[in-house]
């Protein structure tokens, strides 16, 4: 490179400052937030205090709400990978014009926003839906499922939002294993299932983790689908956050719950990762 | 104990056809080369014997029996890849031990095997490295070890030395041989280099567009080509145009060359009168003084002193060119007149248009 | 697939259940949007799938809900706006980043793309507080902004690919002709990185039109974006016309993917 460093943080600078003014100062404006006394007209006080922190802690409500959102993340992310792996192999394989259509329907639902989709859920899955009519029709149940406003159906919409984040990374994985390995695998006697548990699955790691972590981060922090297709009956961290934000204006309580959430999350991660860390450290070649 | 023949074998992708009937036989304990250029249809021979490919016609006999409907998992060959395909998540011991693995050994086995088949291929001490942290010549010997381990009924080294620097190719290569003969196993062997196939090779076949040109030992394959494409391949080679060609018995013409009339050995079958050239290899010609032991004679166009030896190129005056090689200690130049004389027992004719 | 059923023969059932399996992940995948826009179409005053005839009353009856327009009309300027802002602005970046090596390199990329990897959830919070402390509080200029922090890493990570695939050596050779910075970098690097920075400015867009959580934090007064009017219409009437705002967005989208694939092909932009 023949630029200067002072041209280089130059060309850096107006990036720089957008994320830092508009990112890191307002997160950690919010960390302080969430040491401020209630306020009585205004959002917040003038004084400092530990109680937000010793009122979650303390309440048995918060640890469920808490419990119930890293919980559900998980299973989300789970079925999520299960769901877009065996798509990232199929994309992995597609060559030419099949590819390039499968990419768009992979990328389309990554492009149409959140609520539009979990909208078409609540099409999807109305009591005279076709989910209900197609399963009436098979013969699988009798009368119509109350679906909506379930959290079954709260986790297949945030598993569908999250697919095209988890099959991304696993399908460059998979493209960057040479053919030649699971050749050789097979030469040495392997059956198709044997080249997958050995060579395949082990080698796409370097995908499924970051795939994983990023999809249980989303999610955790998930707040339209929750509000959308959750109904009132049950509530998760993001619902509760915002509701103490906008509803009852309590922003330093809100920024507490914010931040016990994020914290709890940055735990769940770091263990993951420790826990996988020899798997990828191992594959990544 | 293996003996391998591919009759007719036939493979096509969407509009090419990348084998047009290629048939070989290979004698237990052989080693038989495909050789040729990129494209030519060798790696597509050595894959559809690995069943990586599956031919559209033809069949390949091993002992006798057709494998094409047995899938490559159950073939019992041993394939090293022209990258190694070494499992980049496994240890060099765990790669080398995976096949045993799955053929459900015990542990104590795989671990004796394993040692020795590494101590056979000198990578002892290694064990526990993994394939990203041992050089290119170590690899290639992970690569062979891990399929020799199994004992494999046959071979299938896929351009194995492609990767390596000069210097490690050419021990690496006696390694493969010295392993290949050792054992007896059967072998195919892909390369697009000539004196890897030579040195190597107990039988060569030149591959051309899908179809094997010749199919003979390395000696054959360079002093009696079936056509001007083998010769060339396989080494430097002169070419004259021969005329009023002249079967004197079974293989052996007179004619006409450059201006001389000779006898010479060649492509058995040419009629008389035929189109025919004849090959010259640059070692079978000597740089004499004009005389009586000349064959030709010729004018110096160029001279290049490489050190042990001499290359020169000489001009004919009917036409035609001839590159030599003569001793150091000859002092020529560019536009000296000389002789030339032929050892005429390894001159090779041609028919001029490929059978 | 052709390739490893011959490899391994003979597994003609697990094929075809593997096939079956994929197909129905696929629909999975295309369900809801296919929903909508046949839910849209109708004939009939319910949202419902297949729908009941076929119309185009819905979009009519949408582009009279002033409401509905309004939040279209912001949605798209607001778009527009990230768009240019954030192109600009990571096409920069991307320049600077280029000429980072090592940690720092790592470094700067991590924090380029760090709205992506904070949930939106936490940078809305945080937003909230700061634009109320420096009094752009409920106003367009504090939640454009929001929208421009949270779609700057889709531009950024599509142009600082573009740019990685322009050999260095070119701008070598052209500083080596006489070409000054600027000149080097509008007649060989502009050229060469347009289909990346167009593909950034259009993920920027989409992303900006689709954000929702930040919006309903940041929502100013008396203005609404297309996605808050929709989930406020759908919270108090489930009427057809939310399907036939929800295909015009899903409309947008598609035109967004069809142009990348067209400019740079998608299999490069993912």
């Amino acid at each position: 490179m023949i630029r200067s460093k002072k041209l280089t943080w130059a060309l850096a600078l107006p990036a720089l400052a957008l994320i830092f003014v508009f990112m890191i100062l307002p997160i950690t404006n919010m960390v302080e937030m969430s040491f401020r006394t209630p306020g009585s007209s205004e959002p917040f006080g003038e004084d400092y205090t530990w109680m937000h922190y010793t009122r979650i802690l303390g309440d048995g409500y918060y640890w469920g709400v808490l419990r119930r959102s890293l919980y559900t993340a998980g299973i989300v992310t789970l079925l999520c990978l299960v769901v877009s792996y065996p798509i990232a192999w199929h994309l992995s394989r597609a060559k030419g014009f099949k590819a390039v259509f499968l990419y768009a329907c992979i990328a389309s639902p990554l492009m149409t926003g959140v609520l539009v989709r979990n909208f078409g859920w609540m099409i999807v899955a109305a009591l005279n839906g076709p989910l209900n009519e197609s399963l009436i029709a098979l013969g699988i149940i009798e009368r119509p499922l109350r679906l909506l406003f379930t959290q079954s159906l709260v986790i297949l919409a945030l598993v569908h939002v999250f697919v095209p984040f988890m099959v991304l990374p696993i399908n460059n994985a998979l493209r960057n294993i040479p053919q030649s390995l699971t050749e050789a695998s097979a030469s040495m006697g392997a059956s198709r299932y044997q080249v997958f548990r050995d060579i395949i699955l082990p080698l796409s790691f370097p995908g499924i983790q970051p795939g994983v972590i990023l999809v249980y981060v989303l999610a955790v922090a998930a707040y339209v689908t929750p509000a959308l297709l959750g109904g009132q009956m049950v509530s998760y961290m993001p619902t509760l956050i915002i509701g103490e934000l906008t509803g009852t204006f309590q922003w330093p309580f809100g920024s507490a719950l914010a931040i016990v959430l994020s914290f709890s999350t940055v735990l769940v991660v770091v263990l993951f990762t420790r826990l996988t860390w020899k798997l990828n450290e191992r594959a990544r070649a | 104990m293996t003996t391998v023949e591919v009759k007719n074998l036939r493979k096509s992708y969407d509009d090419f056809l990348a084998l047009d009937g290629v048939s070989l036989t290979a004698e237990t304990g052989q080693l038989v080369t495909l050789l040729g250029p990129s494209g030519c249809g060798k790696s597509t021979t050595l894959r559809c014997l690995a069943g990586f490919h599956e031919p559209n016609g033809g069949d390949i006999l091993v002992d006798g029996e057709s494998i094409l409907n047995v899938p490559s998992n159950r073939r019992k060959f041993g394939v090293v890849f022209q990258n190694y395909a070494l499992f980049p998540h496994m240890t060099v011991a765990e790669n080398i031990g995976y096949g045993l693995r799955l053929q459900k050994r015990s542990k104590g086995e795989i671990e004796t095997r394993v040692f020795d088949v590494m101590k056979l291929v000198r990578l002892t001490g290694l064990e526990d490295r993994l394939p990203r942290e041992i050089s290119g010549g170590q690899q290639q010997r992970v690569a062979l070890a891990r399929a020799l381990v199994l004992k494999p009924r046959l071979l299938l080294l896929d351009e194995p030395l492609a990767n390596l620097d000069a210097r490690l190719r050419d021990e690496v290569r006696w390694l493969i041989r010295d392993l290949q003969q050792q054992s007896g196993i059967t072998a195919f062997y892909v390369t697009h280099d000539q004196s890897e196939a030579m040195a190597m090779s107990d039988m060569v076949a030149v591959m051309k567009a899908g179809r094997v040109a010749q199919f003979a030992t390395p000696r054959e394959i360079y002093q009696k080509p079936s056509e001007r494409y083998v010769a060339d391949f396989t080494g430097e080679a002169n070419f004259l145009t021969a005329q009023r060609v002249q079967p004197v018995a079974e293989g052996r013409y007179s004619v006409h060359v450059a201006g001389a009339d000779i006898e010479v050995e060649g492509v058995p079958g040419l009629l008389k009168n035929a189109a025919a050239e004849l090959l010259l290899r640059p070692e079978s010609l000597t740089l004499v003084t004009t005389g009586d032991t000349a064959t030709f004679e010729g004018e110096v166009i160029k001279c290049a002193f490489l050190g042990a030896s001499l290359h020169c190129e000489i001009a004919l005056p009917e036409g035609g060119r001839l590159k030599l090689t003569a001793p150091p200690n000859h002092e020529v130049g560019a536009g000296d007149r000389v002789g030339i004389a032929i050892d005429l027992s390894h001159a090779w004719l041609m028919p001029e248009v490929a059978p | 697939m052709s390739m490893a059923a011959q490899t391994f023969g003979g597994q003609r059932s697990v094929n075809l259940g593997f096939a079956v399996l994929i197909i129905a992940l696929y629909i999975f995948l295309l369900v809801p949007v296919v929903t909508i826009v046949g839910a849209s179409l109708t004939d009939g005053l319910m949202i419902e799938f297949p729908p009941r005839g076929l119309s185009l009353r819905w979009y009519q009856e949408f582009f009279a809900r002033q409401d509905l327009v309004d939040g279209l009309l912001m949605s798209l300027r607001i778009g527009a706006i990230t768009a240019v802002v954030t192109s600009t602005v990571a096409m920069m970046a991307a320049l600077a980043g280029q000429g980072l090596s090592g940690r720092l390199s790592g470094l700067f990329q991590l924090g380029m793309t760090l709205p992506l990897l904070v949930p939106e959830l936490l940078t809305a919070v945080g937003l909230l507080f700061f634009l109320y402390k420096i009094e752009l509080g409920k106003t367009v200029t504090g939640l454009q902004f929001g929208h421009i922090l949270m779609s700057f890493p889709y531009a950024y990570v599509s142009i600082s690919a573009a740019l990685r695939q322009v050999p260095p050596s070119l701008e070598e050779a052209s500083a080596s002709l006489g070409a000054t910075g600027w000149q080097t970098f509008r007649l060989v690097i502009l050229p060469l990185v347009m289909p990346g920075l167009a593909m950034g400015a259009i993920f920027a867009f989409i992303n900006s039109f689709d954000l929702y959580t930040i919006s309903l934090l940041l929502k100013p007064l008396g203005g609404n974006t297309l996605p808050l009017a929709l989930f406020d219409f759908l919270t108090y009437e489930f009427k057809p016309t939310a399907a036939a705002a929800a295909t015009i967005s899903i409309l947008l989208s598609i035109g967004g993917v069809a142009l990348v694939q067209k400019l740079v092909g998608l299999q490069r932009a993912f």
